[in-house]
């Protein structure tokens, strides 16, 4: 047997599978004529030019046809089309609750349209979060969006989709401030005394200036992991000294030297940021 | 709480805000890909896909694979089945931040376009 009948018996192995469903009338002519139209496909493609495919003009007319604003239409007629259409999405957007609906439905469509509109927002939030963590920023998200369908038949459209995913982020957030900040051997016990930290000349005007925002953030990349999380968690999430404390199972006390001394490193490094600057 | 302790936590309440409000870049399309393939994973972990015949009737477009097996198969069974379980664009997609997919109606397209 040559090398094409090789390939032959390969391609009915994979069949295989797939003609057990009944109805599915899949053989190797078919497949043959898959892969002449995907020839005709990605030479069309490469040019460029979409229109020209029959096959691809045949699935336009088809959405044409229906007349309806179909949210992958939108998204993906080809080059050059989608950044338009993703710029006005603001119009044309199918309702959270269409959505919803449409993806409890699994559509593969609506699943690919939820994941297109939500995706940058969640991930901004995560990764802003997880600062200096940004390697499991990813994982993060993944588990967000898993969530998020475990639980989509509970969402209600009483606030916006975006606001629903954000809630479930902060859960998943907050579960890794918990898991870090559990493993930290606190010093409860320490009797030395803590010396408050002072304020800092430069600090508070710093603040008023532009791109604080970022400087904060390089600052929080470069502070230990346990620093970054109780600022993060304090400031950034607003919790409490108390929430905080009885999610980690430590003491109030605890928790708040902690803070301050995660307060004490993040204005010494923003002090000897400024430093140079000055000359 | 002292005075000085209370103007550090407005300082810093302060910076968080200006923080958030600074924005932040957009997911990897490379991330999207992935999300888009594990959702619709678990979506099949919980029974059948939406078919083929009724996502077109709905006025959703397909891509040239799926309409290709949407017109040569007829059982719900694989109407159902996930086309992009076995597409070249997901693996690349997956693993390149800008894949070379060009075709109409395909959703990893749609992610990899900033």
């Amino acid at each position: 047997m040559g090398a094409a009948g090789n390939s032959a018996v390969k391609v009915e192995a994979w069949l295989k599978p797939l003609n057990r469903a009944p109805g599915t009338r899949c053989n190797l002519r078919n497949v043959t004529s898959y892969w002449s139209i995907f020839s005709v496909a990605t030479a069309s493609a490469r040019s460029r030019k979409i229109g020209d495919s029959p096959m691809a003009n045949a699935t336009q007319r088809e959405g044409e046809k229906s007349g309806k604003s179909d949210y992958i239409n939108q998204m993906s007629q080809g080059p050059g089309t989608c950044q338009a259409k993703e710029s006005s999405a603001g119009a044309n957007q199918v309702s959270d609750q269409d959505l919803v609906a449409d993806v409890l439905r699994k559509d593969r469509k609506a699943t690919a349209e939820f994941v297109a509109r939500y995706a940058d927002h969640v991930y901004g939030y995560v990764r802003r979060r997880l600062i200096p963590r940004t390697d499991l920023v990813d994982d993060l998200v993944q588990e967000i969006f898993v969530a998020a369908w475990e639980n989509l038949e509970k969402f209600r459209g009483d606030a916006p989709l975006r606001s629903w995913l954000l809630g479930i982020a902060r859960h998943k957030v907050e579960d890794h401030y918990r898991k870090r900040l559990r493993e930290v051997q606190f010093q409860d016990e320490e009797e030395s005394a803590w010396d408050e930290p002072g304020s800092l000349p430069d600090f508070e005007g710093a603040l008023a200036k532009r791109q604080a925002g970022q400087r904060a953030q390089e600052i929080l990349k470069t502070l230990p992991e346990t620093y970054s999380v109780i600022l993060l968690w304090r400031y950034w999430e607003k919790r409490s000294l108390r929430d905080i404390a009885v999610q980690i199972g430590k003491t109030e006390k605890a928790v708040e030297r902690m803070l301050a001394r995660a307060r004490q490193q993040f204005k010494k490094r923003w002090y000897e940021r400024q430093s140079p600057a000055r000359g | 709480m002292s005075d000085n302790l209370q103007h550090e936590d407005r300082l810093f309440e302060l910076l968080a805000r200006q923080t958030d409000e600074a924005g932040s870049e957009g997911a990897p399309s490379r991330l999207k890909a992935k999300l888009y393939t594990s959702l619709v994973q678990k979506q099949q972990e919980s029974g059948r896909l939406r078919t083929l015949a009724e996502t077109r009737a709905d006025g959703h477009g397909l891509c040239v694979f799926e309409d290709l097996w949407s017109r040569v198969t007829s059982a719900e069974g694989a109407q159902s089945f996930n086309c992009c379980s076995v597409c070249h664009a997901r693996v690349l997609a997956e693993h390149w931040e800008v894949a070379p997919i060009y075709w109409g109606h395909c959703p990893y397209v749609a992610f990899g376009k900033k």
